[in-house]
C-alpha cells in the first residue's frame, strides 16, 4: 500500500453528498447523484412491487381464497412484473449502479452528456409515476406486464388501465433510449488514457453491452406500443383480426426487445459478479478476455432468439427447431462466465462479508435458473413448462436469485464509496440468510407446483388440485424474504447514521474507483489517472506497475482538484421530463395538455441547446476537446441514428408482413402515385444538397450564405411535407382511412411517422437559421449544423428506403 | 401433497416429453452438482485465514477454457438431437388429416364440438381411450391456451390461427385441464376435464349427449322451460328441441350430466345451479354471464328445468 491519496484535504469540503441544499438535487447533473436518485426510487418502486406480491401470495396461501378478488389480483400480478422489470431491475442495474461506478472505474470526471444524464433520471421518474397513477383512476393496468394482444384491445380491456401502461412504457422508452446512448457514448469515448477495451473493468464491459441491447431493443417495442397506442384511441385494427391483421404481431414485436431485455436485465449483475467475485477473493478475474467475449456473444445472441416465448402460438417445427438452437446457444457464453467465477475464487483467500456472501448465492441461485432456462429452450418440453409455475421459478431465479442478488453484493460493495459510510457486517449477514433463505422456500417449490400443472397468473385454484401445501409454503418463505429486506433497508439506515467513515480503499480494490475518496468529491478524480494494465489500481498497489515504479493510476499531488470546470447544475432536464409527462397526461385527460406538453418540450430543448452561450459549445472542456478520441456529440449522434434506424425498420416490416393480408381495397398498387412522389422524392433529394452547402458556408464562416442555404433546406422540406399533404389528403377523400384497411393503417403510420421526422428536421433548422441572427451559432465551430445535417441526411435516406420498397417495388415487380 | 401430473403422462404424447424431462434433468442436474460442489468445497476450503499470503494471482488457463467451453457444446449437441426426436413424437404432423373435435375458447369458457356426431358441450372433453383424436382449436375472443397436463402439450387458441393439437389418453380416468395463457379477469377459472372412458361407454355417452330432452312433465320443471324460452336466456345459449340455439355461452341441453359449472369454479349440484342462476358474480365475480335479479322461485324453476335433462 504505497499509493497515499490526499482525501482528508477535500474530504467535506467537495463530497458530492453535501454540496448545495435538497434543491440542488432537482437541477444536479453529477452523474454521482442522479445515480443515488435511480436507486433510491428504484427501492421505493421495490417496496411497492414487494408488497403487490405479498398481497398475492396472502391470496395463494389457501385454495378458493377470497382475500384478494380477481381484478386486483390481476392489477397486482401485471405491475409487480411491469414495476420489477422496468423500475427496479433495470433502472437499478444501468441507471443505479451504471452511474455510480461506471465513470469512476473509467477513470472519468463524468458521464459524456450530463445533462442528458439527468434528462433520463427525471423522464424515468416522471414515466414511472404516471404509470402509477393509473391507481387512482380506475385501476392498475391489468393486462399482463407482456400485454398480449388482442386482450389489450379497447373491446376487451376498456377503461384507461392499458393506457396508462403503454402511455407509460413510451415514456419510460425514452429514458431508457437517453441514458443508454449516454453510457455508449461515455464508454466508448472517455475511457482514461491507456485504457483499451480490453483493459475496462469487466463491469464496464457488461453496461457497454447492455447499453447496446437497450438501443437496438427498445425502437421494435415502441412501435408496437404506439400500433397498441394506436388501436385503442383511433381504431386503427393493428392487433385485432377485423381487417385481417392478427394479434401475433405483438408477440414477435413484443418479444424481440423481450429477450434482450432479459439480459439487460442480467449484464449489469454479472458485471457487478466479475467485481465483487475477484476482489473478495483478492485474485483476477479468471480469463478475463473470454469474459469479454461472452459478454459481447450474448448481447449479439439474445437479439435472435425471442421465438422461444412463442413455441406455444404454433410456429411450426421449422422455427421451432431453429429458435431452439439459437437459444441453447446462449447457453455456452452464460456457462463460460459461470466457470470463470467459480475458477475465480479457486485458490483465493475469501473475506467473507456480506457482499461476497450475496456474490456466491448468485452464482448458485443463477445456475439453477440458468439451467432451467435450458429446458425451456426445447420445444417439446417448454410446451409443458410454458405457462405454468415452473417458468415463474425459473425466471425468478434468473432476476431474483440472480440479478437482484448482484446489486445487493454490489449494494454493499460500492456502498462505502458511495456514501463514504460502512455497513454493519451483523446485520448484512443477518440480512443475507433472510432473503436467502425466504427466496429459495419462496421461489424452488414453484418448479414442483409447475410441473404439477399449476397455471400462472390464476388468482386462486381449488382445493381439489392439491397445490395448497406448497403455496403456503411459498407465502411463509416470501414473507420472510420481506422482513430480509426490512432488515436491509434498517442496515442502511444504520449505516447513514453511523459515524463510522470509510476509507478510501476499504476492500483492498482493484478498480479505479478506489484510488480516490470516499465519498469522492464532485469532480471524481483530481488528476485524470493514466491506465498501464487491467486492474489498474491492484497492479498499483501490488503488481508490476509497482515494480517498475511507474506513477501509474496515480493521480499526482497538489491539484488538489482546483481549477477543476464542472459544468453547472441545469434545470432544462427536469422541466423537459414534465413536458413528456404532460403529453402522456394530456393524451388520456385531455388533448389540449400534450399541446402545453409539446410546446414545453421544445421550449426546453432550445434552452437546454443554448444554455451554454452560443449553441454546441462544450458544457465541460477542462480536459479540452481534444482529450478525447472522438468528438462525444458526433459519437451520440450516430447512436441516436443507428436507434432510430431500427424505429423505421419496425415500422417498414409490419407494413411487409401485413401486405396482401388485406380484406378490402384499395392497397398500395392501386392507389399509390410514383410521378407526384417521384418529384417529392427529387425534392427532398435536393434539399440534402442545400443542407451540405449550408455546412460547408459555416465552416467557411460565410454565416450569413449558411442561413440561407439553412432557410433553403427547410423551404425543400416543407415542399416535401405539402406533396404528403396533397397525397393524403386525396386518399382520405378515396376512402382510404387509417381504419379502413391494413394498408391504410401501416402506410400512413409509416410514411407519417417519416413525416414527422421531416417537420422535426425542419423545425431544427429554422431554429439554427433564426439563432445564427442572433450571433448564437458559433464561427468556424460548424458543429451544431453538421449535427442537423446527419439527421437531415438520414431522414432523407429512410425516405429513399421507404420510396423504393413501398412505392416502386409494387409497380416493378407488379406483386 | 402435490402430484407432478406431467411427469406422470397418461398418453404416449405426454410421455414422450416426461421421459425427455428426466434425461435432461440428469444431464443438467450433474452440472449444477458440480457448480455447487466446487462453489461450497471453496467456501470451506478458502475461508479467511489470518496472515495469509497474497493469493497467487492466475489470471486464467488456456486448457481449461476451452474444456469448458467445449463440453458444454457437446451436451447441447446431443440435448438438441433429443429434443428434435420428441418435438416429433408429442406433437406429430397432423397433414391433411380432418380434425375430429373443434375446440373453441371462450372468455372464461370451452366450447368442445364433435364433428362427426354433431355433440357439443362444455367446459368437459369426453374420449375413448386408447384413440388418438385431433382438435382444431380456435378462439372466439382473445389467446386462450389449451392443456391438460398428463395429457401433452399446450397449444394457444389464437384468434384468426386455428391450430390443431393430439389428444390421447391410455386409460380411463378424468383429467384436469386448464387455460395455460392469461386471458382477462376470470382466467382462473377457465378450466375443463377430460373424461377419458372405453370406447363403448364413450359410444353410450355420446348417444346420450345427442338425445333431444322432450318437453319436460313437472310443473316446476314446465315453468323453467317457459321462463328459460321467454327470458335472455336464448340470447346466448342453446338447447336443443326448443328455439334456444346461439354459442356465446355453453350448450345448455345437458348440462345436467357436466362434473363442473362455471368454467370449474364450483362442482355442478342442484345448490351450485341455483346458486349460479340467482346471482353467477357469487362464484366467479368477472363471468360474462349476467345477474337477470330472478326471484327464488323463478330459480328453483329455472334449475328444475335444467335438471330435468339428466
Amino acid at each position: 500500500m504505497a499509493v497515499a491519496i490526499p482525501q482528508e484535504a477535500v474530504r467535506g469540503r467537495e463530497n458530492y453528498l453535501r454540496e448545495g441544499g435538497l434543491l440542488s438535487w432537482l437541477i444536479t447533473i453529477d452523474h454521482k447523484r442522479i445515480g443515488v436518485l435511480y436507486g433510491l426510487t428504484s427501492l421505493g418502486f421495490m417496496g411497492l412491487a414487494g408488497i403487490e406480491a405479498l398481497l398475492m401470495r396472502i391470496q395463494l396461501a389457501q385454495p378458493d381464497n377470497h382475500f384478494l378478488s380477481a381484478d386486483v389480483y390481476n392489477q397486482f400480478f401485471t405491475m409487480h412484473g411491469t414495476t420489477m422489470i422496468f423500475l427496479v431491475i433495470m433502472p437499478l442495474g444501468l441507471g443505479f449502479f451504471g452511474n455510480v461506478a461506471m465513470p469512476l472505474q473509467i477513470g472519468a470526471r463524468d458521464v459524456a452528456f450530463p445533462r442528458l444524464n439527468a434528462l433520463s433520471y427525471w423522464i424515468f421518474l416522471f414515466g414511472a409515476l404516471f404509470m402509477y397513477s393509473s391507481f387512482l383512476f380506475g385501476g392498475g393496468p391489468d393486462a399482463g406486464w407482456f400485454g398480449y394482444a388482442n386482450l389489450t384491445e379497447r373491446f376487451f380491456t376498456p377503461g384507461t388501465r392499458v393506457d396508462f401502461w403503454a402511455i407509460g412504457l413510451i415514456i419510460l422508452g425514452f429514458s431508457s433510449i437517453l441514458g443508454s446512448l449516454n453510457f455508449f457514448v461515455t464508454i466508448v469515448n472517455m475511457r482514461a488514457p491507456g485504457m483499451t477495451f480490453m483493459r475496462m473493468p469487466i463491469f464496464v464491459w457488461n453496461i457497454l453491452v447492455a447499453s447496446i441491447l437497450v438501443l437496438v431493443a427498445f425502437p421494435p417495442l415502441t412501435v408496437g406500443l404506439i400500433f397498441l397506442v394506436m388501436d385503442r384511441f383511433i381504431g386503427t385494427h393493428f392487433y385485432s383480426t377485423v381487417a385481417g391483421a392478427t394479434p401475433i404481431l405483438w408477440q414477435h414485436l413484443f418479444w424481440i426487445f423481450g429477450h434482450p431485455e432479459v439480459y439487460i436485465l442480467a449484464l449489469p449483475a454479472f458485471g457487478i459478479i466479475s467485481e465483487t467475485i475477484p476482489c473478495f477473493s483478492r485474485k483476477p478475474l479468471f480469463g478475463y478476455a473470454a469474459m469479454a467475449y461472452a459478454t459481447a456473444l450474448i448481447g449479439f445472441i439474445s437479439y435472435g432468439v425471442w421465438g422461444h416465448h412463442m413455441f406455444a402460438s404454433g410456429m411450426g417445427p421449422i422455427a421451432d427447431a431453429a429458435f431452439s438452437l439459437s437459444t441453447m446457444i446462449i447457453a455456452i457464453p452464460t456457462g463460460i462466465k459461470v466457470y470463470s467465477w467459480v475458477a475465480t475464487t479457486w485458490g483465493g483467500d475469501f473475506v467473507k462479508n456480506t457482499s461476497f456472501y450475496y456474490a456466491l448465492a448468485f452464482v448458485i441461485q443463477f445456475t439453477i435458473g440458468g439451467l432451467t432456462g435450458v429446458m425451456h429452450a426445447q420445444p417439446a418440453m417448454d410446451l409443458q413448462q410454458n405457462g405454468s409455475y415452473f417458468i415463474v421459478a425459473h425466471f425468478h431465479y434468473v432476476i431474483g436469485g440472480g440479478s437482484l442478488f448482484a446489486f445487493l453484493s454490489g449494494i454493499y460493495y460500492w456502498w462505502p464509496k458511495m456514501t463514504g459510510k460502512m455497513m454493519d457486517e451483523r446485520l448484512g449477514k443477518l440480512n443475507f440468510w433472510l432473503i436467502c433463505i425466504g427466496f429459495n422456500m419462496t421461489f424452488f417449490p414453484m418448479h414442483i407446483l409447475g410441473l404439477g400443472g399449476m397455471p400462472r397468473r390464476v388468482y386462486t385454484y381449488g382445493a381439489g388440485f392439491h397445490w395448497a401445501f406448497w403455496n403456503m409454503f411459498e407465502t411463509v418463505g416470501a414473507f420472510v424474504m420481506g422482513v430480509g429486506i426490512l432488515v436491509f433497508v434498517i442496515a442502511i439506515i444504520q449505516s447513514l447514521m453511523s459515524a463510522e467513515t470509510a476509507v478510501a480503499d476499504p476492500w483492498d480494490g482493484r478498480t479505479l474507483e478506489w484510488s480516490i475518496p470516499s465519498p469522492p468529491p464532485i469532480y471524481n478524480f483530481a488528476e485524470i489517472p493514466h491506465v498501464h494494465s487491467k486492474d489498474a489500481f491492484w497492479e498499483m498497489k501490488h503488481g508490476r506497475a509497482q515494480e517498475s515504479r511507474q506513477p501509474a493510476a496515480q493521480p499526482e499531488h497538489g491539484a488538489g482538484g482546483h481549477g477543476i470546470h464542472m459544468p453547472a447544475p441545469s434545470l432544462f432536464p427536469i422541466l423537459l421530463a414534465a413536458g413528456l409527462a404532460l403529453v402522456g397526461i394530456g393524451a388520456i385527460a385531455w388533448l389540449r395538455i400534450t399541446f402545453v406538453g409539446v410546446l414545453i418540450v421544445y421550449l426546453a430543448i432550445i434552452g437546454m441547446g443554448f444554455e451554454y452561450g452560443t449553441y454546441g459549445e462544450h458544457p465541460s472542456k477542462e480536459r479540452g476537446d481534444d482529450a478525447f478520441p472522438l468528438d462525444s456529440r458526433k459519437v451520440g449522434m450516430w447512436t441516436f441514428i443507428g436507434s432510430e434506424s431500427l424505429f423505421f425498420a419496425s415500422l417498414i416490416g409490419t407494413y411487409m408482413v401485413y401486405k396482401g393480408r388485406d380484406l378490402v381495397g384499395p392497397t398500395a398498387k392501386e392507389i399509390l402515385e410514383i410521378p407526384l412522389t417521384s418529384f417529392s422524392t427529387f425534392v427532398l433529394l435536393m434539399s440534402s444538397l442545400l443542407m451540405v452547402l449550408a455546412l460547408a458556408a459555416f465552416e467557411r464562416g460565410n454565416i450569413r450564405a449558411g442561413r440561407n442555404w439553412l432557410f433553403g433546406t427547410a423551404g425543400l422540406g416543407c415542399v416535401f411535407l405539402g406533396g404528403q399533404a396533397y397525397e393524403f389528403t386525396k386518399f382520405f377523400r378515396e376512402g382510404v382511412t387509417l381504419q379502413h384497411n391494413l394498408f391504410g393503417q401501416t402506410f400512413y403510420t409509416l410514411v407519417g411517422f417519416h413525416g414527422l421526422h421531416v417537420l422535426l428536421g425542419v423545425i431544427w433548422l429554422l431554429t439554427l437559421a433564426f439563432a445564427s441572427f442572433k450571433g448564437m451559432v458559433p464561427k468556424k465551430r460548424a458543429l451544431a449544423v453538421e449535427f442537423g445535417g446527419l439527421y437531415w441526411h438520414f431522414v432523407d435516406i429512410v425516405w429513399i428506403v421507404i420510396f423504393s420498397l413501398i412505392y416502386l417495388m409494387d409497380k416493378v415487380t407488379g406483386a | 401433497m402435490t402430484a407432478l401430473d406431467t411427469l406422470n403422462p397418461m398418453s404416449p404424447l405426454a410421455a414422450a416429453i416426461a421421459k425427455l424431462f428426466a434425461a435432461v434433468l440428469v444431464i443438467l442436474g450433474l452440472i449444477f452438482a458440480l457448480v455447487a460442489v466446487l462453489v461450497v468445497f471453496a467456501i470451506v476450503r478458502y475461508r479467511e485465514r489470518p496472515g495469509a499470503q497474497l493469493p497467487r494471482q492466475i489470471l486464467g488457463s488456456d486448457r481449461l477454457e476451452i474444456v469448458w467451453t467445449a463440453i458444454p457444446i457437446l451436451l447441447l449437441a446431443v440435448i438438441f438431437v433429443f429434443t428434435v426426436k420428441v418435438m416429433h413424437a408429442a406433437s406429430p404432423s397432423a397433414a391433411s388429416r380432418s380434425p375430429d373435435l373443434l375446440v373453441v375458447g371462450h372468455q372464461w369458457w370451452w366450447e368442445v364440438n364433435y364433428l362427426k356426431s354433431g355433440v357439443v358441450t362444455a367446459n368437459e372433453l369426453h374420449l375413448p381411450i386408447g384413440q388418438r383424436v385431433l382438435i382444431r382449436l380456435e378462439s372466439a375472443d382473445v389467446i386462450h391456451d389449451f392443456w391438460v397436463p398428463r395429457l401433452g402439450r399446450k397449444l394457444d387458441a389464437i384468434p384468426g390461427h386455428p391450430g390443431y393439437l393430439w389428444l390421447e389418453a391410455d386409460a380411463p380416468g378424468v383429467y384436469l385441464g386448464a387455460c395455460a395463457e392469461f386471458c382477462g379477469a376470470e382466467h382462473a377459472w377457465m378450466r375443463f376435464e377430460v373424461v377419458a372412458q372405453p370406447p363403448a361407454q364413450f359410444a353410450a355417452w355420446e348417444q346420450a349427449q345427442l338425445a333431444v330432452p322432450p318437453v319436460p312433465r313437472p310443473a316446476p320443471a314446465l315453468a323453467g322451460r317457459k321462463l328459460f324460452v321467454a327470458r335472455t336466456c336464448v340470447n346466448c345459449h342453446r338447447f336443443a328441441g326448443t328455439s334456444a340455439d346461439r354459442h356465446v355461452g355453453p350448450d345448455l341441453t345437458h348440462l345436467a350430466d357436466r362434473r363442473m359449472l362455471a368454467g370449474g369454479a364450483v362442482a355442478n349440484t342442484p345448490s351450485t345451479l341455483a346458486q349460479w342462476l340467482k346471482d353467477p358474480n357469487s362464484i366467479k365475480p368477472d363471468s360474462h354471464m349476467p345477474n337477470f335479479q330472478l326471484s327464488d322461485a323463478e330459480v328453483a324453476e329455472l334449475a328444475a328445468y335444467l335438471e330435468s335433462t339428466k
